[in-house]
């Protein structure tokens, strides 16, 4: 259709975390360059808003809670053959190391880096990922600054980060990319969480260390979209910092 | 439900905050202790003892530890 090096023409792409935010916006992307999605998310009402936005494919849209193993495994019977995947699913925790016990760990780690773990191994194992594809993880800059109350969501990203490298190497004989992206705050559902917590004030101070401001969902998906096509068939192993300058200072 | 125990709750909270220092009366947001981790270390901890969740706004219209008592209760 393009012989753009940025088409995603006939090509199929799993996407968690897409009924809201970031893996929404990816979406959107993807079917923007022709590519189809499976779109998966927790929130079956919000996934199908997610459909209304999408240019037409060969979309298929599946609700589930990955951290769950049974619905993990329900999404593979699902699943076409891919030509890559976007682990966009995750949660945010903002809670002092006092306060850390082991069933907010287990949610935290479970559907940031657990989920993630077991289904790439799963899409792996059972040879439902095409030679030549990407695999995107969404991380975080938190993953290498320290902040207040951080400590399990950044770790939850670390291990994405070091997770991805080992993959890379073990995928590579394939030709398969695997990358991370590593957003500053974006205005999206799972930071207006984390501003219910702060005041109006501290929000506001906040978004001045960042040189451009928060970012918004397309700036991820855009490098995303990049990340999953042809022209990128060189980058593997790269942890993407986007964050508006934030961590340049 | 008692504000005794709510404010030994909040001093065992805050870093650098000794027990048996404050009272219903304190103003919370005034002491020097107080800043974004010891917000969040508030939140957590009426998580935790009361199973409330409160907003940083919600805080941060009370002034005293009285009425950050009373708000908590009413939010049960």
């Amino acid at each position: 259709m393009n012989d753009s090096p940025f088409d995603l023409t006939g090509k199929m792409f799993l996407v968690t975390g897409a009924s809201s935010g970031i893996g929404r916006q990816i979406c959107i992307g993807i079917s923007q360059m022709g590519g189809s999605v499976v779109a998966v998310g927790r929130n079956a009402e919000k996934l199908s808003e997610t459909e209304s936005l999408l240019k037409e494919g060969r979309h298929i849209f599946f609700s589930a809670d990955l951290s769950i193993e049974e619905e993990r495994l329900a999404l593979i019977e699902k699943l076409p053959k891919l030509n890559g995947i976007v682990y966009s699913a995750g949660v945010f925790a903002s809670l002092p190391i006092k306060f850390i016990n082991k069933e907010k760990l287990n949610s935290v780690y479970g559907i940031n880096y657990e989920a993630a773990a077991f289904l790439v191994q799963t899409v792996l194992k059972k040879k439902l990922i095409e030679p030549n594809s990407s695999i995107v993880f969404i991380s975080s800059v938190a993953s290498f600054i320290g902040a207040p109350g951080n400590a399990l969501y950044a770790g939850s990203k670390a291990a994405l980060n070091a997770f991805s490298r080992a993959l890379a190497l073990e995928v590579a004989k394939s030709k398969t990319r695997v990358n991370c992206v590593l957003p500053g705050i974006v205005k999206t559902p799972m930071t207006e969480t984390i501003n219910q917590q702060l005041s109006k004030e501290m929000i506001a101070e906040d978004e001045k260390k960042y040189p451009l401001g928060y970012g918004l969902p397309e700036d991820i998906a855009n490098a995303v979209v990049f990340l999953l096509s042809d022209a990128s068939r060189w980058i593997t192993g790269t942890s993407l910092v986007i964050d508006g300058g934030l961590t340049i200072q | 439900m008692d504000i005794n125990k709510f404010v030994r709750n909040f001093e065992d909270a805050i870093d650098n905050v000794d027990e048996n220092t404050l009272s219903g009366e304190s103003k919370f947001q005034e002491i020097a202790e107080w800043d974004s981790l010891a917000l969040l270390s508030t939140l957590a901890m009426l998580d935790s003892e009361y199973n409330v969740s409160l907003s940083g706004e919600e805080i941060k219209s009370c002034s005293t530890l009285q009425q950050l008592f009373d708000l908590t209760i009413s939010k049960k």
